[in-house]
């Protein structure tokens, strides 16, 4: 390096792009971020509120306070807004309840084994415990299994539906309509809600446009 | 035309080379570690804070969706060959050292594409989501946040560079193939986890994966075309010592690639999510073509008046003519029409090819009459002869 073009024993010129690197990469990763973490999401659930999962087919009813983090409310027009595969949340201060909606050709007791399999959230459990399956309903009578893996800490309500979609026109099977619902919260907490939580699950309904739907 | 071609170069053709090659950069050599320089050592800062970061999302990836992954990772691997294998064809004389380009594919793939771009993609549109309502995020959002974000983000390669190898970051054609090469390694990593993301959002059911696969790989005319216009704009704003700044130019370039990519990812917004409106992919991705055409025959031109400028002194010796220098330094159509107006094509093919390797050797050789130069020289003559 010329001695004139030296500073503090650096390359002068070598200076900006390595400022402008380290500042693109400190907004990038670190103030964004931070900026996002305190601006609070406010979409309260009001009476009537219905959530979009997936071409207005799909849809669940939280209850009233509930935030809405992530996800459409279904609205007339909106319908075709949300497709398969789609994923929504909603919360109390406490517990969270997202649900993830995929197409999947297996039973409900399949998708329940591959969420407990794949599932990164369920790594972060410490000293999970799973606990035994049990059977649920949805209000209009789809079939489900539920899971209830218990932490240290935290403990997880996973229910697994999963709808058979109507053939096309043209004759041709459709894959199945999986929905994986994750509750998650401290375990008084959850237990606390259970109500809310109950009846969360049991509004999930798929009802087809096209004649001819299975549940 | 002589076939004799094993003549010296004079002192004053040597050293006409020499002001080419001080002038163009050519034969600079490329050194990663260098203690005294500062983006060196942010270089090694960054690969250390967000390389691990991206390996370890991606091994954990592989771990959970290993087909998905593999199948992505083998797939996109091929494409990352075959397109730059098209980038050193556009890069005829070799004037970016290997180890350059490998620097600015692996810190884009590495660096840029999860340890900025997304987490500044996700906040932001978090941020979009909170103040502008879940509607504006299913349909704008993406169309608001990638085009800068991911398009500064995918500059970086060339900042680096210039920092790194000013030598070797002498020009605004420099700019464009390491943007390319940037945005093509963007590319390949966003696609391996758009892939995975596919099998990963229907339950680890590898097809739908696959299926994305498919679709990716259709689109993609994007990133790298973006990105090579971005980096020619960015040697142009900031001016490198042989290519003056040209500001207006440079802004006008970064903000096209900001344009078009956010035509690109707010199709669906822009026609209410029309269904025919996936045909639009195919104009935009003539104008990408069109665009990352044009900018590269723009700055082609200092290249080729460089290349002109060493093998002057060849006409000169009998080593070629001047219509042979004008046809090898020249463009494709240029080239052609040359061999085609020569009675023995393929021969004229061959010559063409040895005075693209006598100009390698000549810069190699560092503008003096090595043994290699010679042998190139020779080569010429023994092609025209055959």
């Amino acid at each position: 390096v010329p001695v004139d073009e030296r500073v503090g024993g650096f390359d002068r010129r070598s200076i900006w792009p390595g400022v402008v690197l380290l500042v693109v990469w400190a907004i990038w990763a670190h103030l964004m971020p931070w900026i996002n973490s305190q601006v609070a999401l406010h979409d309260p659930i009001v009476a009537g509120d219905v959530i979009n999962l997936g071409n207005g087919e799909l849809s669940f009813v939280p209850p009233v306070g509930w935030n809405l983090d992530s996800g459409l409310r279904l609205t007339p027009g909106s319908e075709q807004k949300v497709a398969v595969p789609s994923s929504t949340a909603v919360s109390s201060e406490l517990v969270s309840y997202s649900v993830a909606v995929g197409f999947w050709d297996g039973t409900t007791d399949g998708l329940l084994d591959r969420m407990l399999k794949i599932n990164d959230s369920l790594k972060n459990l410490v000293a999970k415990d799973e606990q035994g399956r049990t059977s649920v309903a949805s209000a209009d009578g789809a079939p489900g299994r539920a899971v209830y893996v218990r932490g240290a800490d935290e403990s997880v309500l996973i229910v697994a539906f999963v709808f058979a979609q109507p053939d096309t026109a043209g004759g041709s099977k459709q894959p199945g309509i999986g929905v994986e619902i994750e509750v998650r919260g401290q375990t008084t907490d959850l237990q606390d809600q259970i109500r809310d939580i109950a009846t969360m699950i049991a509004t999930t309904t798929y009802q087809p446009s096209t004649k001819g739907a299975s549940a | 035309m002589s076939t004799t071609t094993a003549s010296a170069s004079t002192d004053s053709a040597v050293l006409a080379r020499q002001a080419v090659l001080d002038d163009s950069g050519w034969g600079a050599k490329f050194h990663l570690v260098q203690p005294r320089n500062v983006t060196f050592w942010v270089t090694v800062f960054l690969f250390f804070t967000c390389a691990g970061y991206t390996i370890k999302g991606l091994s954990s990836a592989g771990k959970t969706y290993p087909e998905s992954v593999g199948l992505a990772a083998a797939w996109f691997t091929i494409f990352a060959f075959v397109f730059l294998w098209v980038f050193h064809r556009l890069d005829r004389f070799s004037s970016i050292p290997a180890r350059a380009k490998t620097l600015a594919f692996l810190f884009a793939g590495l660096v840029t594409t999860f340890g900025m771009a997304a987490l500044n993609n996700d906040a932001f549109r978090a941020i979009l989501h909170k103040t502008q309502g879940t509607k504006f995020l299913l349909e704008w959002s993406a169309g608001v946040t990638a085009p800068w974000s991911e398009e500064i983000a995918k500059a970086l390669p060339v900042v680096l560079l210039i920092g790194l190898a000013p030598r070797v970051m002498r020009s605004a054609f420099s700019g464009l193939i390491i943007g390319a090469i940037s945005g093509l390694s963007f590319q390949v990593f966003e696609n391996v986890a758009y892939v995975y993301g596919g099998a990963a959002a229907n339950f680890g059911e590898a097809k739908y994966g696959t299926s994305i696969l498919f679709l990716r790989t259709a689109l993609s005319t994007g990133h790298w075309a973006w990105s090579g216009v971005v980096g020619a704009g960015v040697v142009y704003l900031v001016g490198r010592p042989s290519e003056p700044p040209q500001r207006v130019l440079g802004v006008a370039l970064i903000l096209s690639s900001m344009l078009f990519h956010f035509l690109w990812d707010s199709v669906s917004a822009i026609t209410g999510g029309a269904t025919w409106a996936i045909g639009l992919y195919l104009p935009f991705s003539i104008i990408n073509l069109v665009v990352f055409v044009w900018v590269y025959r723009r700055t082609v031109v200092r290249e080729r008046d460089w290349a002109r400028g060493l093998l002057a002194p060849e006409v000169g010796l009998g080593v070629i003519s001047t219509d042979e220098l004008e046809a090898a330094v020249g463009g494709r159509k240029v080239r052609k029409s040359f061999v085609k107006s020569q009675p023995h094509h393929r021969r004229t093919k061959h010559v063409l090819e040895g005075v693209v390797d006598l100009v390698e050797g000549i810069v190699d050789a560092d503008g003096i009459d090595t043994d290699e130069v010679v042998h190139a020289r020779q080569e010429i003559g023994r092609l025209r002869s055959k």
